[in-house]
């Protein structure tokens, strides 16, 4: 039963190494101090609770970054996947949607065109740039996500 | 009565018990919740379930300290919780809490029993 409950809490993934090896330790007090006072393991896992709730409480005080709501950065990194998605789909279709460079026949009549000013922007290549730079911090997101769940 | 009532009372007088418990003397997890058991049925049953993760927030505040001691009935290793000077301070702050927390509960709960001998 014992090392069922410590092989159990072995396998939270809500504590990091460190606080893995406090709380064997303790539990290994735990049960040597209960059953030094004839007590039996069952009644102390009783009392410990599933190992799943005894790990998430003592996640929250031990490792409270980690306990915290999962997915901080997987979420920010998915709406980085996303936002890199539209920027560079937006980019490719206005691409597309060009006339190349010299096109004849693009004018049913003739067009007048009065270019009174403009700040030189190029849409298609601001959202490739804000595309790259979102997929950029996407990658970012997750792997430090990756870091602090394999810490 | 709804036992959320009790929970809440418990939960915030629980931390300030332990203080209590390990400001006393060095002390380790079984014998707090022996002493819990014996003297504060009132408060429910102690379980490690529920002391443990307490003692690791008093931990991480700081306003406790442990070191590690053979076991010699068992071979293993003894925890011993002590309080840290940050701990008594803290402590001392909740005791005087206290008492002008109690002073002032009491002071409803007279009223009200005194509204109740009038009605």
């Amino acid at each position: 039963m014992r090392e069922e409950y410590i092989r159990q809490i072995r396998r939270q993934p809500a504590l990091s190494r460190k606080a893995k090896k406090e709380i064997i330790r303790d539990l290994n007090e735990i049960f040597d101090s209960a059953l030094e006072h004839g007590e039996t393991e069952q009644q102390v896992a009783r009392r410990l609770g599933s190992p799943r709730d005894f790990a998430a409480s003592a996640a929250a005080q031990l490792d409270p970054d980690r306990a915290a709501p999962k997915g901080g950065k997987g979420r920010l990194a998915l709406l980085f996947c996303l936002v890199a998605a539209a920027a560079l789909a937006g980019s490719a279709g206005m691409n597309a949607a060009k006339a190349p460079a010299g096109a004849i026949g693009q004018a049913d009549a003739m067009t007048h065109i009065q270019v009174t000013g403009g700040l030189g922007l190029d849409l298609p290549a601001l959202l490739l740039a804000a595309g790259l730079a979102a997929a950029a911090a996407a990658l970012v997101c997750m792997i430090l996500a990756l870091g602090q769940h394999r810490r | 009565m709804d036992n959320r009532y009790l929970q809440q009372f418990k939960k915030g007088s629980l931390e300030m018990i332990l203080l209590c418990l390990i400001g006393r003397r060095e002390t380790y997890g079984y014998e707090i919740i022996t002493e819990l058991n014996r003297s504060a049925g009132v408060l429910g049953y102690a379980k490690e379930g529920t002391i443990y993760p307490i003692l690791y927030r008093l931990q991480q505040a700081q306003l406790i300290q442990c070191r590690l001691a053979p076991a010699a009935a068992n071979g293993g290793s003894k925890k011993y919780y002590s309080l840290t000077e940050k701990g008594r301070g803290v402590l001392e702050e909740l005791l005087a809490f206290w008492s002008s927390y109690e002073s002032c509960v009491n002071g409803f709960i007279d009223s009200y029993r005194q509204g109740e001998v009038s009605q």
